[in-house]
């Protein structure tokens, strides 16, 4: 058995008490503005790396990632909203109800939680589909969450939402999710579950034959992809500390498979990639349409990118390929890409 | 063994008591095409039986049968008293069934090594919890699972290889990595599904001393379907011959060579009467 104080440890315990040395001085130093696009950023991360976990190493293409949101940030919304606001809001809930405020991590989880709960009889049904299908039904899923949040107005508030939340998402609960999240990704896809999703994936009939339990596999992807959709859902409620339906629209549920796209669905990294460049890219390009005074181009020029994108570089910048820190500072791995097997 | 032309009907259930296989009156119709049908079969543990027949004869429909891709329309299948008929792929890996495919299928996105793997979580899944915290009973596990796939990589002349992507081997080492994640699953029963296609005579010879080497040291129970006569005929104790869906022959290799309806089908009616 090898000793926990690996070469790889080390460089990932220094990645990461570098990335609380950076946090805390941008928590320091940026304004509100900025900070808030580092939250995202690690808000995107979260959903980007978990869905991952379906549309990237299974080959399940949800499109319901927005609708595990939708739950997760209603339920910690509902948990946290402070006294005051509940009076006004929840006032036709049960009044043991409007008398119980949770901590905001104990919400998070709480909304992951429900999610998840509310994935598996949604999963049971849904991955029956493959591919375009799946990929249909999950929309589908998505449309009847918001219906449901427009409509449930004792304790969604239909249209007029949830509102006059306390501001608890900060830097460190967006990026200590992130950190979570990418682990337990991690983790996850270099295990046997990892190796009998990326199976699935590639040959569903040769991965049953050999014994893997496709659907159970498919179904713990589904699963613990909408536990961290609902995490997600939950600090992006505690960001904007109000949420309505269309908080949880069909351009969010795209963004974040678009995030998983260009970074290389079936790379972690990847993901993580993705959600990082498609959360500046648009700041950057709005930032550079209003002073040139050009409204409406950075979204012209960001689908243009798009396109060429999907043209030139299909598998996203990753691929399949990992960026793995400890390899950094190492020999050069062979890459999977020269075959030239030494034949016996 | 020979038990005729034999045309095994429901009767075959009435079978002797302990046999490993007992397959009964096995058939399934596509729409309104009967691919196979009446399909009877008793097997003794440790046997190596061939399957021949032309083109189209149902073969691989059989395996698919019998490995749970395709579930029959009639018939039952009994492995070792338990009642398999119509189970999940996984149930029946489970159950001791492996197969390799006609045309190959190793997953492509993961390394030699990790595809036997794959196989080997039949025995050794650990949960997610401790999958997610890396429990060392999960580190131990994967230990075994590591040491397990080498010695099968060892084997199979692939441990050179293994850290190459899965479809990324030559022809016949492709074949034999479909072999060893089958072996990987510690089957009773091994189904080999022309193993010997699109190789070349070397390959073959190999292969085929392969297959009579995992046969002895495993004692596992072989069904072998090919297309090679020579290669069948010489690695086989018994053979079954299909044609258009139905069993026409079974027995020894030699009665086969001579057996009538065996060289009508193969090289059409009157043929034997030359």
């Amino acid at each position: 058995m090898k000793s926990i104080i690996t070469r790889k440890n080390v460089v990932l315990l220094g990645g990461l008490v570098l990335l609380v040395i950076l946090l805390g001085v941008a928590d320091a130093t940026l304004n509100n503005y900025y900070l808030r696009i580092l939250q995202l950023i690690g808000i995107y991360i979260v959903l980007t790396a978990s869905l991952n976990l379906t549309n990237g190493f299974t080959g399940d293409f949800s499109l319901g990632h927005a609708a595990f949101m939708a739950i997760g940030g209603y339920t910690s919304a509902l948990l946290t909203m402070p006294l005051a606001a509940r009076a006004l809001q929840l006032a036709e809930l049960p009044v043991w109800f409007q008398e119980f405020v949770s901590p905001f991590p104990l919400a998070t989880v709480f909304g992951g939680i429900l999610a998840a709960i509310i994935a598996l009889p949604v999963g049971l049904v849904v991955l029956r589909l493959r591919g375009h299908y799946l990929a249909v039904a999950t929309l589908g899923l998505l449309i009847i969450v918001k219906s449901i949040a427009s409509n449930w107005e004792p304790v969604t508030r239909g249209a007029r939402g949830l509102s006059g939340l306390n501001a608890e998402t900060n830097l460190w609960w967006a990026f200590g999710w992130a950190v979570i999240t990418i682990f337990v990704v991690w983790r996850m896809v270099h295990s046997p579950f990892g190796r009998s999703m990326i199976a699935v994936r590639d040959d569903s009939v040769a991965a049953a034959s050999r014994g893997v339990h496709v659907f159970r596999i498919r179904l713990v992807a589904f699963i613990m992809s909408a536990f961290f959709g609902g995490v997600g859902g939950a600090l992006l409620a505690h960001q904007l500390t109000a949420i309505t339906p269309p908080t949880f629209s069909f351009d969010l549920t795209f963004l974040i498979v678009i995030m998983l796209v260009i970074g290389g669905s079936g790379s972690v990294t990847g993901s993580v990639i993705g959600a990082i460049i498609m959360t500046i890219l648009p700041v950057i390009l709005r930032d550079l349409e209003r002073r040139f005074d050009l409204p409406g181009v950075s979204q012209i020029i960001i689908a243009a990118a798009l396109i060429a994108f999907m043209i030139f570089r299909r598998q996203g910048l990753m691929g399949h390929r990992e960026l793995h820190p400890s390899t950094w500072f190492m020999k050069k791995p062979a890459t999977p890409a020269s075959v030239d097997a030494p034949q016996q | 063994m020979a038990n005729g032309t034999g045309v095994a009907g429901a009767s075959a259930a009435t079978a002797s008591e302990g046999a490993f296989l007992e397959v009964a009156g096995l058939g399934v119709t596509f729409g309104g095409l009967t691919a196979l049908s009446g399909f009877g079969l008793n097997l003794e543990q440790g046997r190596l039986l061939g399957i021949i027949g032309p083109n189209g004869a149902g073969k691989t429909t059989l395996f698919n049968l019998l490995t749970g891709l395709v579930r029959p329309t009639t018939g039952s299948v009994v492995l070792e008293g338990r009642d398999i008929t119509g189970a999940k792929p996984h149930v029946l890996a489970d159950a001791g069934v492996a197969r390799t495919f006609q045309n190959i299928r190793n997953i492509r996105g993961l390394s030699v090594i990790d595809n036997v793997k794959v196989a080997l979580g039949l025995h050794e899944s650990p949960s997610l919890l401790s999958t997610i915290f890396f429990t060392p009973a999960y580190r131990s596990g994967q230990f075994r699972t590591e040491q397990k796939a080498r010695t099968l990589l060892q084997l199979l002349n692939l441990d050179d290889v293994r850290n190459l992507p899965g479809d990324g081997l030559p022809y016949g080492a492709q074949r034999r990595l479909e072999i060893a994640c089958a072996l990987a699953l510690e089957p009773k029963l091994l189904l080999l599904d022309e193993p010997a296609a699109g190789m070349n005579p070397t390959e073959t010879i190999e292969l085929m001393e392969l297959i009579k080497r995992v046969h002895r040291e495993f004692g596992l129970t072989i069904m072998l379907i090919e297309h090679n006569v020579h290669f069948i005929m010489n690695t086989c104790e018994r053979i079954q011959v299909l044609n258009y869906g139905q069993l026409i022959a079974d027995g020894e290799p030699s009665y086969i060579r001579k057996h009538p309806a065996v060289i009508e089908a193969y090289l059409g009616a009157g043929a034997h009467d030359a």
